[in-house]
């Protein structure tokens, strides 16, 4: 039998990895250092755990999957979360990081109140325990076209291993393996790319010997695709755009699992600037990525958008397409790690320790971390088995966590905001979103038409103006402020 | 009121004045193979694509 290059090379990075993780495992004293790395984490890890967290299944796989199916207009995708870690970097990260915080949920208790922390919790827990499953899934998919095995399985399989590799030291070790993983991310894509364009759009027969998207378009025409709607930068059309704009910029300053590391970061300067360096690498990822999942179908490589990416690696020179595997892999390894690692921070730290069990020490906190990354990892790791359609519902993710970020801005920024409104803009986003997105009772997409990114940030936004205007301050609302008392009464 | 009580207590300690000037860098010596690396990362990624397309 004879084990295709690229798996090998797959293989032996993968065994690095897990040396690197290894490594990690040595700095882990206590839950300080599980959670926040210490708060010592220098502009290098701060920068590329950032970029390397946000280039995951959705920025590779999930974008080659839909420029598979709808051309590049994915690319603005990557503009929106540039856009959106720019936000959070200039607006949000100093504050956060001054309030010394672990969690955002942590965060709107000192903006608000108890019930409002709660409700936080609840709603991160719920998005990112299905944000986990997504990028699982997506994992899965990238083992699986490199393999040939059964993608449910791959996708289990992956979704343990994850699981198993984040138990050895949390925030150190996806800290510790970001900056192999943005090297790997940031050439063995781009290079991937280039071959795919220079070398292989070239020898398809319908390109006319012609490389680069000129001689993508002939190969698109010539299998029976409108090439010049597929290579539109506005093939998504003005509704999906907006959408991505709205779920980056009002996504990401409440996103747990890629701001995490700002909270880790050793100042509040680092936290500040990180974000905005990160955002500048993550830029053209969809355009390297979309154009392969394009290739992908006008040479017929599969039928299944979600092995686009795959399929083209496995298909061109075995080095390059190794290599850009070892990237994509990283980029799946470093989100899955930072999504679940953030999901079971804020269900360790908000809804157990603070929440349920406020006596719980440092030592069983640690304990606790770990007991959670084991439930949400291999909970997650079965409900990948199910195949959710990756950037679709990851979208619903960015969505009703978007409810979450008004409330912190409101918070931050208007005088008027009251613990009530906050406390409801979540409750009708998670349950306007879902009913939404999932069609309950009705299809209301068919009478509004609108995103659902657009649709939770308007009835989170709405919620929260009418409920601060129409709230009293009373002496009950009084008792349960925070100690910064921001408000005056 | 317990719960408050507490977080109150770790609020004060954690925000405690901690900052010392050299703390306060934007970047300290192992960042400096970070800039190597990130305008490496970022050249190499904007030349592969124009000379791709």
């Amino acid at each position: 039998m004879i084990i295709p290059t690229q798996i090998i090379i797959l293989i032996a990075y993968f065994i690095f990895i897990i040396f690197l993780g290894i490594l990690a495992m040595k700095k882990v004293k206590g839950s300080d250092d599980l959670l926040v790395a210490g708060r010592n984490l220098g502009m290098m890890y701060v920068s590329v755990s950032i970029a390397a967290e946000y280039m995951g299944g959705l920025g590779t796989i999930g974008t080659a999957e839909v420029a598979f199916n709808q051309g590049m207009g994915v690319i603005w995708y990557h503009i929106a979360s540039a856009c959106g870690l720019i936000f959070f970097g200039l607006g949000f990260a100093h504050y956060y990081r001054k309030y010394n915080v672990i969690t955002v949920p942590e965060y709107l208790y000192f903006l608000y109140d108890i019930k409002t922390w709660k409700a936080a919790s609840i709603l991160n827990v719920f998005a990112y325990w299905l944000f986990t499953i997504i990028q699982m899934t997506a994992m899965g998919s990238l083992v699986a076209s490199v393999t040939g095995f059964d993608l449910r399985w791959s996708a289990l399989i992956c979704g343990i291993g994850m699981t198993i590799y984040l138990l050895a030291a949390g925030m150190w070790s996806v800290a510790f393996t970001s900056v192999a993983f943005m090297i790997t991310i940031g050439t063995g894509i781009p290079l991937a790319f280039w071959w795919v364009m220079k070398h292989e759009i070239p020898l398809l027969a319908a390109s006319g010997g012609i490389s680069g998207f000129a001689g993508l378009a002939n190969a698109l025409t010539s299998v029976g695709l409108n090439a010049e709607h597929l290579m539109s930068p506005y093939s998504l059309g003005g509704m999906v755009i907006l959408g991505y704009f709205l779920g980056g910029v009002l996504g990401i300053p409440a996103a747990q699992a890629t701001i995490n590391f700002s909270f880790g970061a050793r100042n509040w300067k680092v936290a500040r600037l990180a974000p905005v360096l990160a955002a500048i690498l993550i830029l053209p990822l969809s355009i390297w990525t979309g154009s392969m999942g394009l290739f992908a179908r006008a040479a017929d490589l599969t039928t299944n958008p979600k092995l686009a990416l795959g399929a083209t690696l496995m298909n061109i020179n075995p080095i390059i397409g190794g290599i850009g595997i070892a990237g994509i892999f990283a980029a799946l390894v470093s989100t899955v790690a930072g999504i679940l690692f953030g999901c079971a921070s804020i269900m360790s730290k908000d809804v157990w320790q603070r929440w349920l069990h406020p006596g719980t020490d440092d030592k069983y906190l640690a304990k606790w971390t770990r007991l959670w990354i084991f439930i949400i990892g291999v909970s997650s790791a079965l409900g990948a088995m199910s195949l959710p359609k990756i950037l679709h519902q990851a979208y619903f993710v960015y969505s009703i966590r978007s409810a979450l970020m008004i409330a912190v801005a409101f918070g931050l920024w208007w005088k008027a905001a009251h613990p009530n409104a906050a406390y409801w803009s979540m409750v009708v986003a998670l349950i306007g979103g879902t009913m939404y997105q999932f069609s309950i009772p009705i299809n209301f997409k068919a009478y509004f038409h609108l995103h659902i990114a657009v649709w939770c940030g308007l009835l989170s936004f709405i919620t929260f103006i009418i409920i601060s205007l129409f709230s009293k301050w009373t002496a009950q609302t009084a008792s349960e402020l925070p100690p910064t008392i921001h408000k005056s009464i | 009121m317990k719960k408050i009580d507490n977080w109150k207590s770790e609020f004060e300690e954690l925000t405690a004045a901690e900052l010392k000037e050299e703390y306060m860098q934007l970047f300290d010596h192992a960042d400096k193979p970070f800039l190597t690396l990130y305008l490496f990362i970022f050249i190499l990624g904007i030349f592969l694509t124009i000379i791709s397309i």
